[in-house]
């Protein structure tokens, strides 16, 4: 009786909320799958179906070449992936500083740097339009990546800072009594350690790249330069709601950060529950 | 270690310096200039920057077709076409007038047109409109509306018309045996008898989420059967016992009659409830015509005309959402005079015709209104009868108004939701609604 209840209660502690947290994670991926794989005449039959019969690979076909989607999926990825780069690059030696040096009005910059987190990007368009118009690059992929580095910089450098924290100068104090320099320090000692921050920071900076709206509607007149979140939206008209194709892109677009996520999750968490802990 | 990293760092800053310098839009043989005209392999052309405040995919191929048959046509000039996502596309447009980086043309609803040209973003179109030699072409009553021509200066033209409808299923009211209604007794009583919440069958279906108050005004202007907004005083008839009386049986329907869910639907969802056959009717306009034909097949599916309101006059309210749309010329365009020129062609009989057929909107040419399909097809042919049927009032929306956007998003549709779920009578909503617009018309008058 007491065996069994234990199993009981491991079961329901353990798999049942497991399953049911999940299903409530997954239904809506699963049924946007479904949808995307549907004829447009079958999306909105009654009864519903819970698997496309029959499926079609049409709503792909149309998002991947009619849309324009082949090119704003690469768009995406060239601006989120040098977005990560330039962020991940700043980030270390904005947090190397921050973490080893003591300067006047630190407290102040740390104030100010985390602050800027707090203004809606809404906020920043027309001066940052007006800035790019001013440098000749509205409209070109360049804006975005510039956009991104400044508004993602600040909350990843301090999170970077918690990385570089937990690393003991012991070891930088070591290297550099056997004759390294500063630089040699960061090269050779500080970034091999910080290997999980890098990869957790630089996922988080493509993310958050990969799933900006705002800024490339804004910036972007060209439809050559669009990127895949702007793409989603060409399927909701005022008057229109092209369902099937919409789930088709959403798809393509959920594909590049699950596979990120699938690579990195290791990383990922232990990155992010070492930065949190140490600080 | 050390060397690899230096190399990857070295790598990644010069892809960005590369990038920086020369990730621009446009190709290496062609230079933009200043004045609006584009070098291309050596010879000079006039390029034209042309928006659509709705980038659906429909519209990307209408334009490509047309304009590609204008480059065709005028090999000097060069049409550069960008549809903007809808949800933000109002916000686009602002920025790209405060930043004067406006294209040269667009197409627009005419509900922004005042709040455009109260920002100083649009070119008079007077002197191309008087000297118009295609003018006779066109029914010049949607030229002239109050919501165009702004302190005497004409903003904008239309390229298609529109009015709200009720679209309903007919197999579904014949099972009840039931008849388009004559008014609006009728129209409810359709709605109750159609409505077996057991089966999940309901008779209406409401648009309570983004664009309610601005469809639920078109209902309200028939109900009360008012052919102005305001009175001779300058008040607003919104809030007149009619409308109260109709807004509480509209609004009564809500849960009973239509869905719970109805309360957050915006166009798709109320569209999509419709189309699943949950709901036997729904108010709309003529433009979601291809979705139903999508989601419930040709034949299925027909439109009737608000009834006859109390005082026995038949009316129809052209608003935001069911009105006109057309082109306006922006300021900072370097090259009006060919945008004009564009306008002009995208207009013609021709395209008119293929616009409206394609996107199920009436057209403003009198050529095109006689073409075999708005004479033969059901839905075209109830259409045109209303503009044709001279007991049928049309009454406009006071989209003169610069805050008309602003009162209905800020104000009106989250009072709306407050209203369905009983937090807020129909009483104070209606005069909120009519003093916000009461003071708006004044500020309107004392300009």
């Amino acid at each position: 009786m007491t065996k069994a209840r234990k199993i009981l209660e491991n079961i329901f502690s353990r798999h049942i909320f497991l399953l049911l947290t999940m299903l409530f994670v997954f239904m809506p991926i699963y049924w946007a799958l479904v949808i995307s794989l549907k004829h447009e005449k079958d999306i909105m039959q009654k009864p519903v179906k819970l698997l496309p019969d029959p499926a079609t690979w049409e709503n792909y076909q149309f998002v991947w070449n009619k849309t324009g989607f082949s090119k704003y999926f690469i768009n995406t990825i060239f601006v989120s992936g040098l977005s990560a780069i330039v962020i991940v690059i700043f980030a270390v030696l904005v947090a190397y500083g921050l973490s080893r040096f003591r300067f006047k009005g630190k407290k102040s910059f740390m104030l100010i740097f985390l602050a800027t987190q707090l203004v809606p990007y809404n906020m920043l368009i027309i001066p940052l339009f007006l800035i790019y118009k001013n440098m000749g690059i509205i409209g070109s992929l360049t804006t975005l990546i510039i956009t991104y580095t400044t508004v993602l910089l600040p909350f990843n450098s301090v999170l970077m800072k918690s990385f570089v924290d937990g690393i003991p100068i012991e070891m930088e104090e070591a290297a550099m009594i056997d004759g390294c320099n500063r630089m040699g320090v960061i090269f050779r000692i500080v970034l091999p350690i910080l290997v999980p921050g890098l990869v957790a920071i630089g996922s988080f900076a493509f993310l958050s790249s990969w799933n900006e709206y705002i800024f490339p509607v804004m910036f972007i007149n060209n439809k050559e330069n669009f990127v895949v979140s702007v793409g989603l939206n060409f399927m909701i008209g005022q008057n229109v709601l092209m369902y099937g194709p919409l789930a088709a892109g959403s798809i393509i677009a959920l594909s590049v950060p699950i596979m990120i996520f699938a690579y990195i999750q290791k990383f990922l968490v232990h990155g992010l529950s070492a930065g949190a802990v140490k600080g | 270690m050390t060397r690899k990293l230096l190399c990857l760092l070295l790598t990644v800053l010069l892809v960005l310096a590369l990038t920086l310098s020369g990730c621009d839009v446009k190709g290496s043989n062609q230079t933009q200039k200043t004045d609006g005209t584009q070098k291309t392999s050596g010879e000079e052309k006039i390029k034209l920057d042309l928006w659509n405040c709705d980038s659906a995919p429909m519209y990307t191929d209408l334009f490509e077709e047309i304009l590609g048959n204008y480059m065709d046509e005028n090999p000097n000039i060069v049409v550069e076409y960008t549809g903007i996502p809808w949800d933000t596309s109002k916000q686009k447009f602002d920025t790209s007038i405060a930043t004067n980086t406006a294209p040269d043309l667009a197409y627009i609803v005419h509900s922004w047109v005042s709040s455009f040209a109260g920002m100083g973003g649009l070119v008079p179109l007077d002197n191309y409109f008087n000297n118009w030699a295609a003018k006779d072409e066109y029914d010049l009553r949607f030229f002239d509306l109050d919501y165009l021509i702004l302190d005497g200066v004409r903003y904008s033209v239309p390229c298609e018309m529109l009015y709200p409808v009720i679209w309903y299923r007919p197999d579904l009211y014949a099972e009840k045996n039931l008849s388009v209604p004559q008014d609006f007794d009728e129209f409810f009583a359709n709605i109750e008898k159609l409505t077996d919440k057991s089966k999940d069958q309901y008779g209406f279906t409401i648009r309570g989420g983004g664009g309610s108050t601005m469809m639920f005004e078109a209902f309200l202007i028939s109900y009360i059967g008012a052919d102005s907004y305001f009175d001779e005083n300058g008040q607003c008839i919104i809030d007149s016992p009619e409308g109260i009386e109709g807004m509480k049986r509209f609004v009564g329907m809500y849960n009973k009659y239509t869905p719970e869910s109805d309360i957050t639907n915006g166009y798709k969802e109320m569209v999509a409830v419709f189309g699943s056959g949950t709901a036997a009717s729904v108010m709309h306009n003529l433009t979601s015509l291809p979705m139903h034909k999508e989601n419930l097949g040709d034949g299925n599916f027909s439109t009737y005309t608000f009834p006859k309101a109390k005082n026995g006059k038949q009316v129809v309210c052209m608003c935001a959402v069911a009105g006109t749309a057309g082109y306006s010329i922006f300021k900072s365009s370097k090259n009006p005079d060919a945008a004009w020129d564009l306008i002009d062609f995208l207009i013609n009989r021709e395209n008119n015709y293929k616009w409206c057929s394609t996107l199920g909107v009436l057209p403003i040419n009198k050529g095109v209104l006689e073409e075999d399909l708005f004479t033969n097809d059901l839905i075209f042919r109830n259409a045109k009868e209303v503009l044709e049927n001279e007991n049928i009032t049309i009454t406009l929306s006071p989209l003169y108004l610069s805050d008309f956007d602003a009162i209905h998003v800020n104000l009106l549709e989250p009072a709306f939701q407050e209203v369905l779920t009983g937090k807020k009578s129909a009483e104070e909503f209606l005069h909120e609604w009519a003093e916000a617009f009461e003071k708006a018309e004044q500020e309107f008058r004392n300009k």
